[in-house]
């Protein structure tokens, strides 16, 4: 009933394929895919289900998952956070699927995780987020705060020399933990209070007057940055605003944690030139096997008729959902098995090509080592990076500047409920 | 490895520039081949040559080399070794792809910026055959800095003005000062650049970092020099200084009779500098005000003249501003505006495009469910909201994805009407637009026939009827107007703000229905009240402090919201009441 | 408004045929494996919507205001029993300087200034009442009664009506969005509650003592020092509320009591309302809806019937909100965006304004719509794409408000009359 139908988006292969097997009685794999395609988040989320598609489809013609084929259901949560967790209840009771990919925010996260750890099922997550959290039932394979905040803050102190901060964010829970982060950090870094300032933002603010004006006033001292955790439609008329009231890179540089190349596709770039942002992927990574993915990411879009065709752009987000498909797939084959508790147990610390490089899980904490980098915003909408990590870093599941004493919470879910496996 | 081969030579020949470099080092340039000789030897793994480079680079104030030096930090040039095997130093900083997404790296010379010709063509080889030169940090914190240096000497104002401003911010380039005298000295040269040159000599001597000149009096002299110059960049910095002056007296360093002597100085300065900040930000605060309130008022502009005259609720007025918005983006491509082809006629016309294009989607909104509801108040309220959802809906299915409207040109930057007050070209071209749109509604309201009849038909619907007036025309008409100027108001907004299907609903419509009410039904003039004056509160509110407590944009938009509700206590109609009969219809 | 929707009888039987149908029906074709948990547990929320509907349509269909703010009252309900459920919840989360449990969802959102630290994060004053089940359930009623007195008498008292209370109920209901979704307001921010585990544990009869709860425990495992359940090398009241006794709200027969409770206070809540437009009070909130100013000249003070009105509906949507959190798990602000409340109306438009029993079948059928409509479907000579939702639910409504003002119920009705006994269709006016 859920089944990926081909008619939209002319993903002809994959049903016919799906068709051509169940008809002939050939066993098939299912795998869940829940990303809203409708409402607000489908402008980010859209991208997160084309990339796992194509994955699906590629392993399918490298012979499936012991020698299955992967069939993949995909379900429209509408960006209707309750929607989520009625969506994923579908897919693991009634459709019976191996393993989720999905969510994007982290209240969709939030709101469905209660179904995947009462019945013990499979999600990959593939969005950078706040951490301070840790279910057996989830694989974050996306940044946690200390592989993109305290790296970003690091970056910024060191090499752009500078000493105060203003953390700009919009009024939701990324922003305000990262910030919880980010001012542990500085505060470690002996940066005295008065000058970090914070300012948060209603969802879609638009009028940023003000606060650019403040900025000026913050950062007429020559040795100020903004961190910001703006999210989606308010970066338009901020970094708008940041550039006619006369401010440029030199003056104040920008490092944002919420744009990647897919937001500046719907930017007025020119603004932004000059400006950074950290993640631990960016198109521009310099790989054979990076180069490979772009290419056939953008033949993919233009082949089944996806809106924006050879102009979608590949980020952070849709490596690390690309990649958690084969993650599962390679610890599917590790393990033999496509039970949730063997295939846990198969991806702790199971090491993996991905099209920005080697990563590697972590053995215990269900989050993604990986490299980071910091990008300087270039007039065509891409990343020019300017900053790599010496190796992968290692992902904090609770942060270490919000849990100074070590004693961090046990982990949740799991096969037996309570966070023990 | 044969780029060690040239070390030798070329610090010999980094000391020959050094020594030229003692007269006027602006008018000293070296030749474009000794130059790129120079480069060539950044690509050697050794920081002391690299830094001697530098810096002799610098100090050869060749503005060509600033962009070089841009890259050069960056990590954006190469080493490459062509077919040959001979290495060349290239540029290149953004990537292309070819029909096949094949992604090649298009080379340009390091100096001059022209396209690096081989055999004839454009070189374009493949990213990993590029060999990555990029210095440390060390070097690249220098590299940085004589980028500055550099731009003092560039033909671009912009950019000879940041790199001015950038040597009186930390970590100061004291080098830079007699270069800096000497603009101030060089009568032909713009009073701006010059006034900022003054700012920041002014401020390395206040920071204590120029040579010679060091001593705490000398600092506060140059203190009393920015306080002259009302600088506020130097306002925020004696805070730091008092510390300074509180450690060097808890050191014993200074006594107190010398640190109350400082202290009252410093109050002085501080006092001409606070005043100064005071004056800038109630001019910036009313300034903020006025544009937000013009904005206000073009988006309720059109509601004025739907809810206000006609009675009809149109919840999706806010998708017909977004109407407006995408017909500019259409526009813009039409037309082929991108950043790197800017067509700035484009934004001219789009105007009354989106004025057409929305009037006739209302038009048909009329016809097919409006006019049935136009003696049902709440219940146009309901059909337009679902009309609303439609056009969402169809706009995201059509367009799906993220689009950007990219501004025009001019509207970028701001103009500096006095010192430290900037109106920024696109928030006065918008006030401008609100004017030039509340005045066309006032002249054919006020001054053509059709207005007469609009008010005749809306003051007495049958009376118009029995001496004539086809009021079913007035009523399409009407709603037409009331419509295309909500797509006026979309239009203007792609200049400072962003654009998505959903805009109408979240950012437009609550707002746009406040004003209206709060300005009272049925007068343009409460539109123009109400918006002004909710934009000026609001850009009132949101600064404010109340010891820790800082108002902030949420709790301003939140104690606005409040403060509406309670005036409306007071006038329940609003600022300018409809008076006689027309107060009992609505 | 036109008098046919008055004229609606609502019929005994139809009632009685509802009441088999949620009582009997639903839960015997879950016993036989016909309908998941997950679906009685889904109608169940959906019930919950009915509630609030029915008090818009009390507000709306018989008094003639149209409130969009009546989600943030269910979001207020809804919160109330959501600080119950997280005070009780999971494991998670720290203890606070002074004993008390910090939930694990309102700790990740904690908003130190700049300069504090995690040390100084407390269970604010305002979660504490919440501690206490019977107090919650008090609380989720009056709050939302008493924040819509405060504003109905303002608002009415200075005859502010129609359109205009509209878009100021908008205005609230963007307001009211915007503090929940602050994270200094310490409601847990855009996240909103989340991490619950049981519901009516032994210990939410009581009130907290958190110099106790280390003893009680200790006692009530009969002296023996117990299990550091939650691993973290100390014994202490996380513990303690671990090993406390509750209904677990992920056990089947959990969400089924719920679903029937669910059911129970549709109907109370449909009686009530029922009720309330036949008895005289109803004629006056008739008279209100049709000409107020005429009721001014006989002496009444219509705004006093208005905020009546307008307090049950908003208790409704309280008791709405009580009932759907745990069965959702989770409250979040997107629940009180302006364009629910909007939705609400549109449930009650499309089943039939001005018939309680309008309220309810259109809550019941717009819901299960969207949930059907949100998957894709292949129905071989066309195929649906969930893109399609909101352009479907925007022309049905246009199509109602313009061509079926009285909503699905007449049809409904209609059809009826036609088919079935004609004694229903008599136009005795017998709301």
């Amino acid at each position: 009933m859920y089944i990926m139908k081909s008619n939209k988006f002319k993903l002809a292969l994959t049903a016919l394929l799906g068709l051509t097997l169940s008809m002939s009685g050939l066993h098939a794999v299912k795998i869940g895919v829940l990303h809203s395609l409708s409402g607000t988040m489908a402008i980010s989320e859209t991208s997160l289900r084309d990339v796992v598609m194509m994955a699906v489809e590629e392993i399918n013609e490298s012979g499936g998952v012991l020698g299955e084929q992967v069939e993949a259901v995909v379900v429209d949560p509408a960006s209707d956070w309750p929607l989520f967790a009625e969506k994923a209840k579908q897919l693991i009771t009634e459709d019976k699927v191996a393993v989720t990919f999905g969510c994007w925010t982290s209240v969709s996260r939030k709101s469905c995780l209660p179904v995947f750890e009462e019945n013990n099922a499979l999600l990959f997550y593939p969005v950078q987020y706040e951490g301070e959290e840790q279910s057996l039932n989830v694989f974050y394979t996306a940044a946690s705060p200390n592989q993109q905040l305290v790296p970003a803050a690091k970056y910024m102190a060191e090499e752009m020399g500078c000493k105060k901060f203003y953390l700009l964010g919009t009024d939701y829970v990324f922003p305000r933990t990262a910030n919880k982060v980010l001012k542990a950090y500085l505060k470690a870094q002996g940066v005295p209070d008065e000058n970090v300032m914070e300012e948060y933002t209603p969802f879609h603010h638009q009028d940023y007057q003000t606060i650019v004006a403040k900025v000026k006033e913050f950062a007429a001292t020559g040795d100020a940055c903004i961190l910001s955790t703006i999210n989606g439609d308010s970066n338009v008329p901020f970094y708008k605003e940041f550039a006619n009231q006369g401010l440029t890179s030199d003056d104040c540089p920008i490092m944002a944690f919420s744009v990647s190349e897919d937001e500046l596709r719907a930017m007025d770039v020119p603004p932004l030139v000059g400006h950074l942002a950290a993640w631990n992927y960016f198109q521009s990574v310099k790989t054979p096997e990076n180069a490979a993915f772009v290419k056939s990411f953008k033949k993919y879009c233009v082949k089944a008729g996806l809106p924006g065709g050879a102009k979608r752009v590949t980020c952070d987000p849709i490596e690390a959902a690309y990649f958690g498909v084969y993650v599962w797939k390679k610890a599917v084959e590790k393990c033999g098995s496509f039970d949730v508790d063997k295939v846990r147990k198969a991806v702790y610390g199971l090491e993996f090509d991905a099209p920005g490089g080697k990563k590697s899980m972590h053995p215990t904490n269900q989050h993604t080592l990986k490299p980071v980098y910091v990008g300087e915003i270039l007039k065509n909408g891409m990343f020019k990076i300017v900053y790599s990590s010496d190796g992968l870093v290692s992902p904090d599941s609770y942060s270490s500047y919000l849990w100074p004493d070590g004693n961090y919470p046990k982990p949740t879910g799991g096969p037996n409920g309570d966070g023990s496996l | 490895m044969n780029r060690f081969h040239s070390v030798i030579p070329f610090v010999f020949l980094i000391f020959a520039c050094f020594s030229n470099l003692f007269g006027q080092a602006s008018e000293q340039q070296i030749n474009e081949s000794e130059l790129l000789s120079l480069l060539k030897s950044l690509a050697v793994d050794d920081d002391e040559v690299r830094a001697n480079v530098i810096t002799s680079l610098a100090k050869s104030g060749d503005p060509q080399l600033e962009r070089f030096f841009e890259l050069y930090r960056q990590g954006s040039v190469y080493n490459w070794p062509d077919e040959s095997g001979k290495v060349r130093i290239v540029v290149n900083e953004e990537t292309v792809m070819d029909d096949d997404f094949n992604e090649f790296a298009p080379l340009f010379e390091p100096i001059n910026g022209k396209p690096f010709i081989v055999n004839g063509k454009q070189a374009k080889p493949d990213l990993l055959d590029l060999e990555d030169i990029s210095p440390g940090r060390k070097i690249r914190t220098l590299v940085n800095s004589s980028k500055f240096l550099l731009r003092l000497f560039s033909k671009d104002k912009d950019v000879r003005i940041s790199g001015i401003k950038k040597c009186g911010d930390p970590p100061f380039l004291p080098e830079a000062v007699p270069f800096l005298k000497e603009i101030i000295d060089d009568p032909s040269v713009d009073e701006k650049i010059r006034w900022l040159s003054k700012e920041s000599i002014s401020l390395i001597r206040f920071s204590g970092k120029l040579e010679g000149e060091s001593s705490l009096s000398d600092r506060i002299n140059a203190l009393q020099e920015l306080g002259e110059l009302n600088s506020l960049r130097a306002n925020a910095r004696i805070k730091n200084f008092q510390n300074e002056l509180n450690e060097l007296y808890a050191d014993g360093e200074i006594t107190a009779g010398v640190k109350r002597k400082f202290d009252s100085e410093i109050t002085k300065v501080k006092g001409v500098l606070q005043g100064h900040k005071d004056s800038v930000e109630l001019a910036g605060n009313l300034f903020r005000g006025f544009s937000y309130g013009s904005v206000l008022i073009l988006m309720a502009l059109g509601l004025a003249i739907t809810f206000g005259l006609m009675g009809v609720i149109n919840m999706a007025h806010g998708e017909l501003m977004m109407i407006g918005a995408y017909v500019t983006y259409e526009v813009q491509m039409y037309f082929g505006h991108t950043p790197d082809t800017p067509i700035d006629s484009y934004y001219f016309a789009a105007l009354p495009l989106a004025f057409l294009v929305s009037a006739l989607v209302g038009l048909v909104m009329e016809g097919v469910v409006v006019r049935h509801l136009y003696n049902r108040p709440l219940e146009s309220l309901l059909a337009t909201w679902g009309v609303g959802l439609l056009l969402i809906q169809l706009i995201r299915i059509r367009y799906g994805d993220n689009i950007g409207v990219n501004s025009p040109t001019w509207a970028r930057g701001g103009y500096e009407i006095a010192q430290d007050i900037v109106l920024p070209y696109a928030r006065l071209y918008l006030i401008g637009l609100c004017v030039a749109a509340v005045s066309f509604v006032y002249f054919i309201l006020r001054r053509t026939r059709q207005g007469m009849l609009i008010r005749a038909t809306m003051q007495n619907r049958d009376m118009a009827r029995s001496l004539g007036v086809r009021t079913r025309n007035v009523d399409r008409f009407t709603f037409a107007l009331g419509s295309g100027i909500a797509g006026v108001a979309g239009y203007g907004w792609t200049i400072i703000g962003g654009v998505t299907p959903d805009m109408g609903q979240t950012n437009f419509i609550v707002d746009s229905f406040l004003v209206v009410v709060t300005g009272g039904v049925g007068e343009l003039a409460g539109v123009l009240f109400s918006g002004l004056g909710i934009g000026v509160l609001s850009k009132a509110i949101e600064p404010m402090e109340f010891g820790d407590f800082v108002v902030g944009p949420v709790w301003g938009k939140v104690l606005l919201l409040v403060f509406i509700v309670a005036f409306i206590q007071f006038r329940p109609s609003g600022l300018f009441a409809p008076k006689g009969r027309l107060a009992d219809k609505k | 408004m036109k008098p046919v929707a008055q004229q609606m009888v609502e019929s005994k039987k139809s009632l009685v045929v509802l009441v088999i149908l949620g009582f009997v029906i639903l839960p015997f074709l879950y016993s036989i494996d016909v309908l998941s948990i997950g679906q009685i547990n889904m109608i169940g929320r959906y019930m919950t919507f009915a509630i609030l509907a029915l008090g818009l349509d009390l507000l709306w269909g018989y008094v003639g205001i149209l409130s969009l703010c009546q989600c943030t009252f269910f979001c207020l309900g809804a919160y109330a029993m959501g600080m119950h459920l997280a005070h009780h919840g999971g494991p998670e989360g720290i203890i606070d300087a002074n004993g008390w449990k910090l939930p694990a969802c309102l700790f990740v959102v904690y908003p130190y200034d700049v300069g504090e630290s995690s040390g100084d994060a407390l269970v604010p004053f305002f979660w504490k009442p919440f501690w206490n089940l019977p107090l919650t359930i008090l609380l989720g009623l009056l709050i939302p009664a008493i924040c819509s007195f405060v504003l109905g008498y303002f608002v009415f008292r200075s005859r502010v009506r129609g359109v205009y209370f509209a878009i100021l109920s908008q205005a609230i209901a963007v307001a009211g969005w915007l503090v929940f979704c602050r994270n200094d307001v310490k409601l847990c921010g855009t996240n909103g509650l989340t991490r619950f585990d049981v519901i009516a544990p032994a210990e939410s009869l009581t009130t907290f003592h958190p110099e106790d709860a280390k003893d009680k425990w200790i006692e009530s495992h009969d002296g023996d020092m117990g299990q550091d359940l939650n691993a973290d090398g100390k014994l202490d009241q996380l513990d303690y509320s671990m090993a406390e006794v509750g209904f677990s709200l992920s056990e089947p027969n959990v969400q089924l009591s719920l679903y029937f409770l669910t059911l129970a206070c549709l109907f109370g809540s449909f009686f009530l309302c029922k009720w309330i437009v036949n008895s005289r009070l109803g004629r006056v909130l008739i008279a209100i809806r049709d000409d107020e100013s005429t009721l001014n000249f006989f002496g009444y003070k219509p705004h006093q019937y208005k905020i009546f009105a307008f307090c049950i509906a908003a208790a409704l949507a309280g008791l709405a909100g009580m009932l759907y959190i745990p069965q959702m798990k989770i409250i979040t602000p997107s629940n009180m965006e302006a364009v629910r409340s909007v939705l609400v109306v549109v449930w009650v438009a499309v089943g039939g304004r001005g018939t309680l029993r309008g309220a309810i079948l259109g809550a019941l059928t717009v819901n299960l719509l969207y949930n059907y409509l949100t998957s894709e479907h292949d129905y071989g000579f066309f195929s649906w794409s969930p893109d399609y939702w909101p352009i479907f639910l925007g022309i049905a409504f246009v199509l109602v408000v313009l061509y079926l003002p009285n909503g699905l119920i007449e049809v409904v009705d209609r059809f009826k009359a036609r088919f079935g006994n004609n004694s229903n269709s008599n136009p005795i006016e017998k709301v």
